[in-house]
């Protein structure tokens, strides 16, 4: 880490060393849903018999991806918006307008973690399971989503900081998503 | 004053259903609910919504816990963590429960003796206000399949007790999403479908896939309940709530199968115009599937109760079939055999 | 309270604040619809909506397609499958006037059955074909606006995110969608490549003298077919022959597409493993975006339900007393007016829950043709002014090309997309027939 960036930074650097856990989750949920998916036909076109639990696995780990995926998005500035408006904006503007937007974020995620959490206890106090050709247990997959909602919220708080850095000159104006194109569907 | 006030107060109520408008339960909710909205002289007002239009599969527990409907229906196969006690009313070719009537009759008596089952669902803030269910469960095949031996290996879309139960008799439950259904029939993915009452294969064209329509003696579709946010019906005066008491009786007492029976002989017309055929599996088969999975799913879900501290599960099990042998005569008269009046051997 | 409507007048003027703004669309949804559920029936019952809806429209089976179909377009780009594709159309094409445009379209159209994004479809064919052409003395609005229109193909010929999205949100079958999106891709290509060959006709100048290849270079590029091709096998197989549900041919696409890349590498273990977690990353930025996305316009929807508004669009078009087919003309300039502004993904999931009920349920259009229909709409979307995803990430490939000549070259593609709405409007069998064919 070189002297002069700023803390915000820094800050962020070790985050995304803190929540990598998460990222790898969801990686190999996704190898996982791939493998498990293509096993069980496999399997069944041989043999006649599909592996029991792979669709009930295969909803699990999608709430597993997506949710242990989101503050992963967010760091990467993937999560879509028009950027037509800001792309004409003087750039101090548009961090203006970024820390407005993380600050919506913000308050209805804090909502969203906090419902979710309250559902994901009451899942967990009925050991809630899915039902198919094996009893899977769902509520451990049911607090994922508080757990990655409120690592998310930290992701943001860390961009407002650095937006805030951005305009006290401490770290380039450019936001990285308003001028990039990337991909999406 | 208060008890003014309350009297004067409109209640609008939603109510939500998972699936479309035009089948069994939900004929038979749509005349009860309705009853229930005229005879409160407009202080009752219900909203329909169809196809999870509100709430999709798998929400409608929460939702009306949640006060976000007022009045859901509740299949116990989709919320089976929340409801294990209602569970031992759901069997696979259980001897005298395959007529809808006597089983829904059963059902709503049972509830009011045992305590430990009402718990589960005051305890979610959702009160029964009847319990219900999808009529017969049938087969629907391609081609004839006469007997428990030939469905052995065959692909057949299931869930819930119904997969145990094939899985017993040698058949292989597909658990197949509701959507693609018809595509993965089309396309032999699966062969067949258990659990399918004929208002559903009417509505989803499943008929035009699965044209044999064939009782297998498996017993009632999807035993349900249909439950009122508790803390609305708490607040309700007793005027109001008297009339859904006196509606559940009548359904108990005739209505029930009344409307039914008009809904499916009705379904049956119209599938039989475009090719569906009608049949039942010999008493002799229908016995012969009933004591591969008799009563080895009842004393499964015995021991369960027992596990989860519900100690008086054998009893449950005993007055159900008490009540079984009690409710009866059914005025239900099953498709095949209006098939058979109707059309004849053709 | 305030009375719904009014509520949704509010929540609208929210919306095009919040996307003016720059609010992510999830965000803009998910807070347009608490803002409307808790001004037409209150706060708590607002929360309520947030506690297992999340969970409930994630853990879906048959979104599982979207996952995998995402990986396996990003494995088919490190197995090099976009670079066969557009060599075999450049040997075989490339003696035709606008040969080299008419082979883009076609590596296009090839690599679309490998690939669900029609963004990446064409940055993946762009980097390939667009230093060739530009090479070969290409009119630069020509070559950029080609790759540009042909990359919407990856959305119309399966797999397609939006095809499934489609299929999700209007509980049609996600396998009839995908099949109906077949003809009318291949139909689109057709047309594609006439138009071009009709540019290259009346105007000479904007394309070289053609190129020749001998035979045997002909047939030797065709070793590049297999891979493309045993993708396609695998998904047309699926979605037809009967073996796996949408969901698992999805899988095995992506498995497939696994093995290409480790054997495009030549068994480097090291660089293979490189690209595998370079793919699951990308394709977890996909997913992670997309159903953040779902969630709220969930949201969304569920309170312009409350509200009565598709039961009042409804009536209103009812009350009209036109030909059903303005109605629907009115829904797809519509949608094309969105497409300027909006992504492909926020104009499916901001529309179809008013424009479905009306088109289908009240006028009685099949619901697959519907699918492709909004498709194409929302395809042209993306390479017109001022918003053109499309055109964007041309523009980042061809730094050297001005945005508005890229929308320029792709105009003329937006014409050939409209004669291909036209023969759908006028054959509407042409998407419905193959989903309509049982095995
Ligand atoms: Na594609
Ligand atoms: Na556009």
């Amino acid at each position: 880490m070189s002297a002069n960036e700023p803390k915000s930074v820094v800050v962020n650097e070790t985050y995304q060393k803190i929540i990598s856990p998460l990222r790898f989750i969801a990686l190999a949920s996704i190898a996982l849903l791939g493998v498990s998916t293509a096993a069980d036909v496999i399997k069944r076109l041989s043999t006649g018999w599909p592996i029991g639990g792979v669709m009930q696995l295969s909803e699990c780990l999608m709430v597993v991806m997506v949710f242990l995926g989101i503050a992963y998005a967010q760091a990467n500035r993937r999560h879509i918006r028009v950027t037509i408006a800001l792309s004409r904006m003087k750039p101090r503007k548009v961090v203006i307008l970024d820390i407005l937007s993380c600050a919506i974020q913000i308050t209805v995620l804090v909502f969203l973690a906090w419902k979710t959490l309250e559902e994901g206890i009451w899942s967990c106090s009925i050991l809630e399971y899915r039902v198919g050709d094996i009893r899977l247990p769902i509520y451990w997959a049911r607090m994922l989503i508080p757990i990655g909602t409120i690592a998310l919220i930290g992701q943001l708080l860390i961009d407002i900081w650095i937006d805030i850095d951005r305009l006290r000159g401490r770290a380039p104006l450019d936001l990285p998503d308003v001028r990039a194109i990337q991909e999406i569907v | 004053q208060e008890r003014c006030e309350a009297q004067e107060k409109t209640y609008r109520m939603r109510y939500d259903f998972y699936n479309v408008e035009r089948c069994e339960p939900a004929i038979i909710d749509k005349w009860a609910l309705n009853e229930v909205a005229q005879r409160s002289k407009g202080r009752i007002n219900v909203k329909y919504y169809w196809m999870g239009a509100l709430h999709k599969t798998g929400e409608h527990w929460a939702a009306c816990r949640d006060g976000l409907s007022e009045i859901t229906f509740i299949n116990f196969g989709y919320y089976m963590p929340q409801t294990p006690i209602s569970r031992g009313v759901e069997w696979s070719w259980k001897k005298g429960a395959s007529d809808p009537e006597i089983h829904m009759r059963m059902m709503n008596k049972l509830y009011d003796e045992f305590p430990e089952w009402q718990q589960e669902y005051e305890k979610d803030n959702l009160h029964v206000l009847w319990f219900t269910n999808w009529s017969s469960a049938f087969f629907n095949f391609k081609k004839p399949y006469p007997t428990v031996d030939s469905i052995k290996g065959l692909r057949i879309r299931a869930y819930g007790v119904a997969s145990d139960a094939l899985k017993a008799v040698g058949a292989v439950p597909m658990p197949i999403a509701a959507p693609e259904i018809y595509t993965s029939l089309e396309r032999g993915v699966v062969d067949a479908l258990l659990m399918v009452p004929v208002g559903f294969s009417l509505s989803s064209h499943m008929d035009t896939v699965v044209p044999y329509v064939v009782d297998g003696g498996y017993g009632v579709c999807g035993p349900s309940a249909v439950v009122m946010n508790k803390k609305l019906w708490d607040s309700l005066p007793a005027d109001l709530k008297q009339i859904f008491v006196d509606i559940k009786k009548e359904l108990v007492d005739g209505k029930w199968v009344e409307v039914l029976q008009a809904f499916e002989n009705d379904c049956v017309d119209q599938m039989v115009k475009r090719g569906a055929k009608f049949q039942k599996w010999d008493d002799a088969e229908i016995e012969k599937a009933r004591n591969i999975v008799q009563p080895m799913e009842v004393d499964r879900w015995i021991q369960e109760m027992e596990k989860l501290g519900f100690k008086d599960a054998k009893k449950f099990q005993q007055r159900a079939e008490e009540l079984l042998a009690q409710s009866g005569p059914s005025k239900f008269v099953p498709p095949h055999v209006y098939y058979q009046q109707k059309y004849g051997d053709k | 309270m305030v009375d719904p409507y009014t509520a949704v007048f509010i929540t609208i003027g929210w919306i095009f604040l919040m996307i003016f703004v720059g609010l992510p669309i999830y965000a803009t949804l998910l807070t347009a619809g608490l803002i409307g559920l808790t001004i037409t029936e209150g706060f708590g019952f607002a929360l309520g909506q947030l506690k297992s809806m999340p969970y409930v429209h994630t853990a879906e089976y048959t979104l599982v397609v979207v996952p995998m179909f995402v990986l396996m377009g990003h494995l088919a780009f490190s197995a090099g499958l976009s670079r066969d594709a557009y060599q075999i159309g450049r040997k075989w094409l490339s003696r035709f006037p606008a040969g080299l445009g008419l082979a883009t379209i076609l590596g296009c159209g090839a690599f679309a059955a490998a690939c669900g994004s029609s963004v990446a479809t064409a940055a993946t064919i762009g980097r390939v074909a667009i230093p060739e052409m530009n090479e070969l003395g290409y009119d630069k609005k020509i070559s950029t606006g080609t790759v540009a229109a042909g990359g919407t193909l990856g959305i119309l010929i399966p797999p397609s995110i939006i095809l499934v999205f489609y299929g999700t949100i209007t509980e049609t079958s996600v396998g009839a969608c995908l099949l109906a999106g077949i003809l009318p891709g291949i139909l689109s290509v057709f047309i594609f490549m006439l138009g071009l060959t009709f540019l290259a006709w009346r105007n000479p100048s904007l394309v070289p003298a053609p190129e020749t290849y001998t035979w045997k270079e002909r047939f030797s590029s065709l070793k590049g077919f297999w891979g493309i091709g045993v993708l396609f096998v695998i998904v047309m197989g699926g979605l037809y022959g009967g073996i796996a549900t949408v969901s698992e041919t999805a899988a095995l696409g992506a498995m497939a597409a696994f093995l290409m890349m480790v054997i495009a590498n030549r068994g480097n273990m090291g660089f293979a493993k490189q690209k595998l977690v370079e793919a699951l990353s990308e394709t977890l930025n996909t997913v992670a975006m997309i159903f953040l996305v779902l969630i709220g316009s969930y949201v969304y929807s569920y309170f312009i339900t409350l509200c009565g508004v598709p039961e009042a669009v409804n009536q209103w078009v009812a009350g009209l007393h036109v030909a059903p087919w303005i109605v629907v003309v009115c829904f797809l300039l519509f949608l094309m007016v969105l497409g300027g502004f909006l992504d492909p993904f926020s104009i499916l999931v901001i529309t179809l829950p008013i424009m479905h009920p009306v088109i289908v349920d009240t006028l009685g259009y099949s619901s697959l043709w519907l699918a492709v229909i909004a498709t194409i709409l929302i395809e042209i979307g993306c390479i017109t002014p001022p918003v053109g995803l499309n055109v964007y990430v041309i523009a980042g490939i061809a730094p050297d090309v001005p945005m508005e000549d890229i929308f320029a070259g792709a105009a003329w593609f937006v014409l050939f997309q409209a004669v291909v709405v036209a023969i759908l409007m006028i054959f509407p069998k042409i998407a419905t027939w193959l989903p309509s064919v049982v095995v």
